[in-house]
């Protein structure tokens, strides 16, 4: 079993080696941080293969540390403006007026993730909520807080 | 164009993301170097438990020596200000195509100040001189055990006195162990002469004492403050879910006393750090451990 861990993930960082870099680079937006964060995270998700519980896990994981890493490079560089938590008066604000690539900036980090990985990634809901490790609602009820903060209305 | 349109645009813009030529390549480089870290770091976590068991042993043997000697230990001069030096007393080389060792052993010896002509006075340093040998031979045993038919594997041991004043002698035994690339380890042997005894990490301090937690916040206190003033240097101190931070100082944690007589950490490669940090070392301050010292 501990032996098909790291073969799994090295088969992910191969295949969905795009993906990650995607994930990424919409959070530092240039091509020198993004290799650098999706090279730290390859690094880490190599060496701490045993932490691993599933194989069948391995790009859920990945994509876990990739957020992480980027997360962790925009406060160390501080950006991203520490929004990891719940801010309520943040909640209540919407950015009608600004456009909207200026928007998703300036949404906290958290609600930009699932917006991230809901619609331009495709994912379930059921995904999004391993890779974050919260649970389904929590998730549901964080993207459409963050879709009413953008003003955008899709229809499923 | 509406909000909806405008969404779906940067879906595009998103999902035309590429990485950049050459990145691909450097990926490979990192996942093989990642692989090869952790085997190192394994083999690292298996030689430092089966050096416990040695001690332990060594513990054993000892023992029975120990009542017999006591009486003539009685009538020896204490060895303070005696005069320690380290000689190679047996080399193990060996080489082919794949191959190759380079070992020495080291002994000690020590003469009183007062009889230069009687060698091997020191209880202590009789005590480091089998332990360092029982050590390398180990070495040498894998080594052999391990030698292989294609690549190459080498083993380089060689010793060094690290600290040599009134109060503390300190051999350091390092072995260098190459496969893929080179993965260095060390073993630091502590004697002290005013005691002629081998001093371990926790002997050091009061025995109500927590050293261990006072050293570890030091040593993590530290690892920030590098960390903060330089972007190149990284120690795995986050402890989140995928990262084993640095949480505690180990029982037979290596240690020396530098020539301003202050303690000092030393780590293994792998052990805290990137292969790219080396071996670190840390001085811990005297007001760190100063209040947890035992009062002699």
């Amino acid at each position: 079993m501990g032996k098909e861990k790291e073969p799994a993930i090295i088969q992910m960082l191969e295949s969905n080696y795009g993906k990650y870099y995607r994930m990424a680079y919409c959070y530092v937006h240039n091509d020198a941080d993004t290799m650098d964060i999706v090279q730290e995270s390859a690094y880490k998700a190599i060496f701490h293969s045993e932490k691993l519980m599933n194989p069948d896990y391995a790009d859920t994981w990945i994509c876990r540390i990739v957020i992480h890493e980027s997360i962790n490079f925009l406060r160390k560089n501080g950006r991203g403006f520490a929004e990891i938590t719940e801010n309520t008066a943040q909640a209540e604000e919407t950015y009608e007026d600004i456009d909207l690539r200026n928007a998703m900036e300036k949404l906290p980090v958290k609600d930009k993730t699932v917006i991230v990985l809901r619609y331009f990634e495709d994912m379930s809901l059921e995904q999004i909520a391993d890779i974050l490790k919260e649970n389904v609602n929590t998730v549901k009820s964080r993207l459409y807080r963050a879709l009413g903060k953008l003003r955008v209305c899709l229809d499923e | 164009m509406d909000r909806k349109q405008e969404f779906l645009k940067m879906k595009e813009e998103y999902q035309e993301i590429t990485p950049r030529k050459g990145d691909r390549e450097k990926m490979e480089e990192i996942i093989q170097r990642a692989r090869r870290d952790k085997e190192k770091r394994k083999r690292n976590r298996v030689l430092r438990n089966w050096g416990l068991a040695v001690a332990a042993a060594l513990a054993l043997i000892i023992l029975p020596n120990t009542n017999a000697n006591i009486a003539h230990a009685m009538e020896k001069i204490p060895v303070l200000g005696g005069f320690f030096r380290i000689v190679t007393v047996r080399k193990y080389e060996y080489s082919d195509s794949h191959n190759k060792a380079d070992v020495e052993v080291p002994k000690i010896l020590t003469e009183d100040a007062e009889n230069t002509d009687r060698t091997d006075s020191s209880e202590a340093a009789r005590t480091v001189n089998r332990s360092a040998e029982e050590y390398i031979d180990r070495l040498v045993g894998t080594f052999q055990k391990d030698m292989v038919k294609e690549g190459y594997s080498g083993l380089d041991v060689s010793h060094q006195t690290v600290t040599d004043t009134d109060i503390w002698f300190t051999l350091k035994i390092t072995a260098v162990e190459t496969k893929a690339s080179g993965y260095e380890f060390s073993r630091y042997y502590n004697i002290d002469k005013t005691a002629d005894s081998v001093v371990s990490l926790k002997d050091l301090f009061a025995d109500d004492a927590d050293y261990n937690t006072a050293l570890t916040e030091e040593i993590r206190r530290q690892m920030q403050e590098q960390m903060d003033a330089d972007d190149g240097v990284i120690y795995w101190l986050e402890d989140d879910e995928y990262t084993e931070g640095f949480h505690a100082v180990k029982e037979n944690q290596n240690f020396y006393f530098n020539e301003d007589g202050d303690l000092v950490i030393v780590f293994d490669e792998y052990e805290v750090a990137p292969g790219s940090m080396g071996c670190p070392e840390f001085v811990i301050p005297a007001e760190v451990t100063e209040p947890l010292m035992a009062q002699s």
